[in-house]
């Protein structure tokens, strides 16, 4: 009730409060003092009363003392004396006539006669007549005692008086104290509730408004204002509430011009379609106070509008808005995009014409109950349209459609470039794979030169060479026939003869082993040159690849009996049969898998690295319409300018009589030209190198052919 | 009366005063030995006063008091004066040979009115003589003046003009009776003020305020009344 009050009023009301506690407890504390002061004053007079009394009493005894020593003494100074005690003793009377004059005036009557005897008596004492002295005297000693008791008797009363009035007086001090404490101890327990009251009433609101202050100016515009009640604090606090929705509207235009600007950014910066359609779907969604924003793209050719993009929307509402195109002419957004302006759904439960009653139960089952959709144009042409809805029903603002119609601008605004941007991309794209076929053409154009030299020279000195290699192969095979013989036909060689003989069937075993590999080799420099003979046929190309691992780790055991390297296979399980010439791609992969062996058993020898393993991983991968190997060995690795030359023949890294530098180039050919796949090398000089071989499916490319015929 | 007469009388009143002040002066010079605790008897009878009275008188006027003829009226007054010291001093024996009280309070102006106050029944209505004094300097009222003594003291004595030392005599009827009554005025000397002298208010040896008096100032009267 207190805020109810302006803070004047209440410090008005706190200072009157204590002012009328102080003015009454003053009051009656006056009253009471001049009270008191009556009181004190008549026991003052009282106690005046009674010392004139107790004086005159006083004064009596000295007028009967000095009479007495009068009569004894004679003295004129005695006489003297009880004539001035006789004065006192009646100046003292004449104070206390006003309090009992019949009183005072027995007692005057009193002294007076016993002052007349006294002397008669002393007279007499003087004219040496002691008798009649000592009688007056006796006459006076009456008077006397009458007017001792009755002076005491008035001092006895008016002590009692006295001490009742003074009585009256502490009595009435002791209430008036013990009230006034009472009053005080009401007052400042009163002032200090009363205090604490306005205190709180005061200091809470104004805390709370220093604390919203603070947290305005932290920028948190959703700190608590205090009520506004109808005092000062509350008028501040209205102002405040005033200046935190201003500043709510502030930012709420800032985050919306920010919302629109990062739009902006990110349809300038980015031509991520989607990122940005999702983008913009978000900002909708946050700026409308919306719970979902969808973003449908216009097909022209198929007029209709198709669901692109969202955000917020159920995953199984996207499925069903992604499945159910709008077409044009139908719902909302065909209403929006025909007015040129947003449309709204205050109530989709209500309002069923204007929308596809399929959407709109997909909508209402999920809660939604009103919706606002905005047309993308750019030229006067319809690209989408942007729809945000949320699960109350109503009226969208104008500033919400208004900010609809920016985002619906800015998507409209994405939507185009990214068409553009698509379409860019579309031609470059075209334009580097024609480059690209253009290089190669080129490439294989020099190579296929390069190649038809080559293997015409190959061919005529593999023919030249392999007739004398029959030669010597079929001799070194006759000899071997007829030193069988020799030792079958001569009788009982000696251990001499037999050992020579085992040399020589070994020699000439030699012979013809390297003879067939010479022959071998000339035989595939022929098919090389002769652009490959073999037959394609149906390979596991896992088992191959296994098979020519153990050769060529065999082969290099052979040569190298200290050699040793880890091998890591990685075949894929799930690899299909693929058709291939085995022993082409077997020696392939026993060139890949030599040099990989010669690198690494390189960097062992080397031995820069401590603890270096020697280490060659092969893996093999289904990729549906091609297969692919990687061979890669963290040898040596090779730097950029020797990987450019890699596939060149006669091209090699190894000290002479090692390499013919023939072993890639034929891979080269084998894998691209005889199989139509790829062969590529990924190397880093000190680290690893990995030749990745991709193998096309033959029938595969015979589909792929066929699907782009019929597309065109 | 004549003026025979009225001179006899003031020769009468003289010689009584002179022997009343004599003997005053006998005790005031023996106040020492009146007030010595230590001794008993000091052997200060009425004879040895008046012994020493009448030598003084003797000195001071040329005439033995006590060779007046008796059968006079002088020679009665001033024998009955005698016999009045005499007796008053016999009377106060016990006290002045009290032992170990020193100030006896028998001093000369109260042995002068005890000395006056036996003068009378011894002079059996002839005359009277009293010690009196301005009412302010009465101390015993049996000595407050009587009208004539106010008026003679406030009139006569008291006036500045009144030459110092001069009686006032007058024929006056006092108490029915003719008499002749004469006013001897007597000034402070320097022994009076230590009792009636300064500081007035003062206790004096007798435990009686002083007058504040000073030197010649009028002290007392001797008043003499002699009856025809």
């Amino acid at each position: 009730m207190i805020a109810r009050l302006t803070i004047r009023t209440r410090l008005v009301l706190l200072t009157c409060t204590g002012l009328f506690v102080l003015i009454t407890t003053n009051a009656y504390l006056t009253k009471k003092l001049a009270e008191n002061s009556a009181g004190m004053v008549t026991a003052a007079d009282l106690l005046k009363s009674i010392e004139e009394a107790n004086s005159a009493q006083i004064a009596f005894g000295e007028l009967r003392y000095w009479m007495t020593d009068l009569a004894v003494s004679q003295l004129t100074m005695a006489e003297r004396n009880a004539k001035a005690a006789r004065a006192r003793v009646e100046q003292h009377l004449d104070r206390l006539q006003p309090w009992n004059p019949q009183r005072i005036e027995a007692v005057r009557d009193e002294v007076a006669h016993y002052a007349a005897l006294a002397g008669k008596a002393a007279d007499e004492y003087t004219d040496d007549r002691r008798v009649i002295g000592n009688s007056l005297l006796a006459q006076a000693r009456q008077h006397s005692l009458v007017a001792d008791q009755l002076i005491a008797s008035i001092v006895q009363e008016l002590t009692g008086a006295a001490i009742a009035a003074r009585q009256r007086v502490v009595s009435e001090a002791e209430r008036a104290t013990r009230l006034s404490q009472f009053v005080v101890a009401a007052a400042v327990v009163l002032g200090f509730l009363l205090t604490v009251l306005v205190l709180r009433s005061i200091v809470g609101p104004l805390r709370r408004l220093t604390a919203a202050m603070a947290g305005l100016n932290a920028g948190n515009i959703d700190v608590a204002i205090p009520e506004a009640g109808r005092d000062e604090i509350g008028a501040v606090a209205q102002t405040l509430a005033l200046f935190r929705e201003t500043l709510r509207e502030l930012r709420e235009t800032l985050a919306q011009l920010e919302a629109l600007q990062a739009v902006g950014r990110a349809v300038g910066s980015t031509l991520d379609l989607e990122r940005v359609l999702s983008l913009v779907a978000a900002r909708a969604v946050e700026f409308a106070h919306a719970h979902a924003g969808m973003i449908y793209e216009f097909d022209e050719t198929a007029r209709e509008f198709r669901f692109r993009s969202s955000h917020g929307a159920e995953p199984e509402l996207i499925e069903e808005l992604s499945a159910a195109p709008i077409r044009f002419g139908e719902g909302a957004i065909s209403a929006a995009a025909v007015a040129g302006t947003p449309a709204q759904v205050r109530d989709l439960l209500a309002e069923r014409q204007i929308t596809l009653p399929k959407l709109a139960d997909a909508l209402a089952r999920r809660g939604y109950r009103s919706l606002i959709a905005a047309p993308l144009f750019h030229e006067q042409t319809i690209l989408g349209g942007l729809v945000v809805a949320r699960r109350e029903a109503g009226e969208f603002s104008k500033e919400v459609v208004s900010l609809i119609e920016a985002f619906a601008t800015q998507s409209a605004l994405a939507v185009r470039n990214a068409k553009l941007f698509e379409e860019q991309r579309r031609r470059e794209r075209d334009l580097r794979i024609a480059n690209e076929q253009l290089k190669q053409a080129q490439a294989s154009l020099v190579h296929a030169e390069k190649m038809a030299s080559l293997g015409q020279l190959t061919a005529g000195i593999a023919h030249e060479i392999k007739n004398p290699l029959n030669f010597v192969n079929n001799f070194a095979e006759l000899s071997r026939e007829l030193l069988e013989e020799l030792r079958e036909t001569a009788a009982a060689p000696g251990p001499e003869q037999d050992e020579l003989i085992e040399t020589l069937n070994a020699n000439l075993a030699k012979i013809v082993e390297h003879g067939r590999r010479a022959d071998g080799i000339v035989t595939s420099m022929l098919s090389h040159s002769r652009g490959g003979t073999g037959e394609r046929r149906a390979t596991d190309l896992n088992a191959l690849t296994e098979e020519a691992l153990n050769l060529a780790f065999h082969g290099a055991r052979a040569r190298d009996k200290s050699f040793n390297i880890t091998l890591e296979r990685d075949f894929d399980s799930n690899l299909r049969p693929i058709e291939l010439v085995p022993q082409d791609i077997t020696r392939v992969l026993l060139n890949l898998l030599g040099n990989g062996f010669y690198a690494a058993a390189k960097r062992l020898r080397e031995g820069v690295e401590k603890g270096f393993q020697p280490t060659l991983r092969v893996a093999t991968r289904e990729l549906g319409v091609e297969v692919e190997i990687r061979v890669c060995d963290n040898g040596v690795g090779m730097p950029p300018e020797v990987q450019s030359k890699l596939f060149t023949p006669f091209f090699t890294t190894k000290p002479t009589g090692e390499g013919t530098g023939l072993g890639l180039s034929i891979s080269y050919d084998i894998v691209t030209q005889q199989h139509g796949g790829t062969i590529a090398v990924d190397s880093r000089l000190g680290e690893f190198t990995e030749f990745t071989v991709r193998l096309p499916r033959r029938t595969a490319v015979v589909e792929q052919d066929a699907t782009a015929g019929a597309a065109v | 009366m004549t003026v025979a007469a009225a001179e006899d009388d003031m020769t009468i009143a003289e010689s009584l005063a002179e022997m009343l002040r004599d003997a005053r002066a006998v005790i005031s010079d023996k106040q020492d030995l009146i007030n010595n605790a230590q001794l008993g008897d000091k052997h200060l009878t009425g004879k040895v006063v008046l012994s020493d009275a009448a030598a003084l008188y003797k000195k001071n006027t040329g005439v033995d008091p006590t060779k007046v003829d008796p059968q006079s009226r002088q020679g009665r007054l001033l024998h009955a004066m005698m016999e009045a010291i005499v007796e008053v001093v016999d009377e106060n024996q016990a006290t002045i040979n009290e032992k170990e009280t020193g100030f006896k309070g028998f001093i000369p102006a109260v042995f002068a009115r005890l000395v006056a106050e036996s003068f009378v029944p011894l002079a059996k209505g002839e005359a009277e003589i009293k010690v009196t004094a301005p009412p302010e300097l009465v101390r015993n009222r049996k000595a407050r003046p009587d009208a004539w003594e106010s008026e003679v003291i406030e009139k006569k004595l008291l006036d500045p003009a009144w030459p110092k030392g001069q009686l006032y005599s007058a024929t006056v009827e006092t108490r029915g009776r003719p008499a002749f009554r004469v006013a001897v005025p007597e000034y402070y000397s320097e022994s009076c003020l230590a009792c009636h002298g300064s500081p007035k208010g003062r206790m004096d040896i007798t435990g009686y305020p002083k007058e504040g008096g000073k030197l010649n100032d009028l002290g007392a009267v001797m008043s003499i009344t002699l009856y025809d």
